[in-house]
Parts: C-alpha cells; sequence; structure tokens
C-alpha cells in the first residue's frame, strides 16, 4: 500500500514534468531561452514555497533572524533571475 | 546536515537541468516545432544534441526526487531555480553568448542565494496532512494552473483589439493605435533568421511560466508520495504492534507515524 503511494507520487510527478516539459520546449522553440527560463525558475520557486507552506505544513524559519536571512536569499535569486534579462 | 547535503544535491541537479535545457535550445534550432505527433517526437529523439539535452534533464530530474525525498520542497525549489545561473556561465562559456557584467553580478547573487539557502536549511518533521489542507490545496493547484492561461487569453486579447484601434470596451480610440503591439507583447525575436515570426513574448512567459508551475506541481506530487507512503507504513507497522501485545486494544484513529505506537496502545481493564 504504501508502496502504492510512492509509485503514484512518481507517476504523477513523471507526467506534470513531462507537461512542464513540453511547455518549455514549444517555448525554447519558439522564444529566447533566458526569457522562459527565467519565467519558469520565478514561477517554480514562488510556487513551491507557496505549497510547501500551505499544502505540507513546511514552517518557514521561526526566528527573526533565520527568517530574514532566508527572505534576503528568496530576493537574491529572483532579483538574479530579473536582472538584465527582460529588458 | 541531511538537509545541507540535500541542497548540495539540488544545486548539482540544477546545474544538469540547465545545461540540459541549453542542449535542447541548441537541438531546437534544426527541428520542427514540438506537436504530439510520433514523427515529430522520434526526429527530436533521433538529434543528438537535444537528446542529450534530454538525458541531462532527466538525470537532474531524479537527482532532483532524491533531493525531494530529503528535504522541504520550499527549500529544494529556490535552489532549483537559483540553477539559471549556471545556464548563463554555460551559455558564455560554450554557446557564444557573452554575459554583460550586470549579469555576472546577478549570476554571484544567484550563488549567494543558493548558498544561503544551505546555510539556513533545518531539518523539519512531516505535518499532518488534514482534509482542509488537501481542501485548499486542491483550490490553489487549480489556481496557479489556469492562471497562465487566464493571463494568456486576456494578453491575446488586448493584443488583437490594440491591432484593431479598440479598447476593451470595443470602442474605436484615437492616438497611437494600430501601430503595432505594446512591448510586452512583441515578438522577442524570429525563429532562426528565417524572417518567421516566433510565439511572441506572451508565448515565452506564458510557456516559461507553465513550465516552472508543472515542475513545482511535479515535486509537490512526489513529496506527497513519499509522506504518505511513509505514513502507512508507520501505521501498518504500528498496527502489527498493537495486535500482538496482550491485554490491548486497538485504537489506530488517527495514528500518526512517530507517536503512534506509544499513543494509541492502551491497556483494556
Amino acid at each position: 500500500m504504501s508502496f502504492a503511494f510512492v509509485l503514484l507520487g512518481l507517476g504523477a510527478s513523471v507526467g506534470l514534468t513531462a507537461f512542464g516539459l513540453v511547455c518549455q520546449t514549444r517555448g525554447l522553440k519558439d522564444g529566447n531561452s533566458v526569457v522562459v527560463c527565467t519565467c519558469g525558475n520565478v514561477s517554480q520557486m514562488i510556487t513551491a514555497v507557496i505549497f510547501g507552506v500551505v499544502i505540507l505544513g513546511e514552517r518557514l524559519p521561526t526566528s527573526t533572524w533565520t527568517a530574514l536571512r532566508n527572505w534576503c536569499v528568496y530576493t537574491l535569486i529572483r532579483v538574479d533571475s530579473h536582472y538584465g534579462r527582460l529588458d | 546536515m541531511v538537509a545541507v547535503f540535500a541542497v548540495f544535491i539540488v544545486a548539482v541537479a540544477a546545474s544538469c537541468i540547465n545545461v540540459g535545457k541549453a542542449l535542447q535550445k541548441q537541438g531546437t534550432k534544426n527541428l520542427p516545432r514540438l506537436v504530439l505527433d510520433p514523427k515529430v517526437i522520434k526526429t527530436y529523439l533521433s538529434d543528438e544534441t537535444w537528446a542529450a539535452g534530454m538525458a541531462l534533464d532527466v538525470l537532474g530530474g531524479l537527482l532532483m526526487v532524491a533531493a525531494i525525498a530529503r528535504a522541504p520542497v520550499s527549500v529544494v525549489q529556490p535552489v532549483a531555480a537559483g540553477g539559471v545561473a549556471v545556464l548563463a556561465v554555460y551559455s558564455h562559456y560554450k554557446l557564444g553568448e557573452t554575459l554583460r557584467t550586470q549579469e555576472w553580478v546577478g549570476v554571484g547573487m544567484a550563488v549567494c542565494g543558493t548558498v544561503g539557502i544551505g546555510f539556513n536549511a533545518e531539518e523539519q518533521e512531516p505535518a499532518e496532512l488534514s482534509g482542509f489542507r488537501y481542501l485548499i490545496g486542491a483550490f490553489l493547484v487549480a489556481a496557479v494552473v489556469a492562471a497562465p492561461g487566464y493571463y494568456k487569453l486576456h494578453a491575446t486579447k488586448d493584443k488583437a483589439m490594440n491591432r484593431l484601434g479598440v479598447n476593451r470596451s470595443g470602442k474605436k480610440v484615437v492616438g497611437l493605435v494600430g501601430m503595432g503591439s505594446p512591448h510586452h507583447l512583441r515578438t522577442s525575436h524570429q525563429v532562426g533568421g528565417t524572417g518567421v515570426e516566433g510565439g511572441g513574448r506572451v508565448e515565452e512567459v506564458f510557456a516559461g511560466l507553465q513550465a516552472g508551475t508543472f515542475f513545482s506541481l511535479s515535486a509537490l506530487a512526489c513529496k506527497l508520495g513519499f509522506i504518505l507512503g511513509a505514513r502507512c507504513v508507520s501505521t501498518f507497522i504500528s498496527i502489527r504492534a498493537i495486535r500482538s501485545t496482550d491485554g490491548t486494544c486497538v485504537s489506530c484513529t488517527g495514528c500518526r507515524s512517530r507517536s503512534c505506537s506509544s499513543a494509541s496502545v492502551r491497556p483494556w481493564g
């Protein structure tokens, strides 16, 4: 039964990744790779944090200092994704 | 320590995935537009560059699964998103796309961010998955899947209206109408210098957003599978332990993985 859950999760994961790859390949074929990858990475990052916290009940850092550091690193990656790329 | 190791695995996986994407991009230059047609798919698979890119992408995906099994999704995915820096460096050295100073700064920031996430990563026990969480999750998933489509529909409508010189309410507008599409809707490049227009920036942004959302959902599905699988194993072990104990009753309602064996075994009389 537990193995079935893992298989189901992996199967769904493979299917969803395939959908993602089709979308991405269409984008890469028609457009600029940097725009496609940047938009993909930003949406991947934001939706993952939302899914993790809301659905899986993952904790964001509790202490103020760690939380601050965490938001700083998220911002660094997001800024990097945007920096000089969508001009 | 496990979380830090997982962050390292994700960094390697993200590198594989992004270099794979670059190779796929290289490969698609001489390939037709991807549609779900066996002939077209065969053409893609027979192209060595594209196939190598896809193989790296799949390897990265497998490593990502290994990392997701060990660390929270909210830690793994931001590190994966930082892989765009690897793509930039690879493009600079291998594809001849020269990076400007500000782009090098961006790469440095992504590396700092990734190291920072590794530094902040904490071990976490899986939370209880209640029906309420599933309900909220279903709405959330539906919303994020539908959002890019909604954006694309409106952007395409605006583009068509702009070309006709009318506003959303259908009235003719004066001024710079019919002079082309606004900046964010412009085609960002032409395909292979053939003079054939690509799908346009809307298409690119839409494709990227949708791909990212599906990758995120993929990680979520994988993690849910692992969590439910682990919970099921521990529940089974607990039930076996309870049944083998004399003078106890089975009380597995709401039985949870770590506290189950002690909490649910109750002496009966």
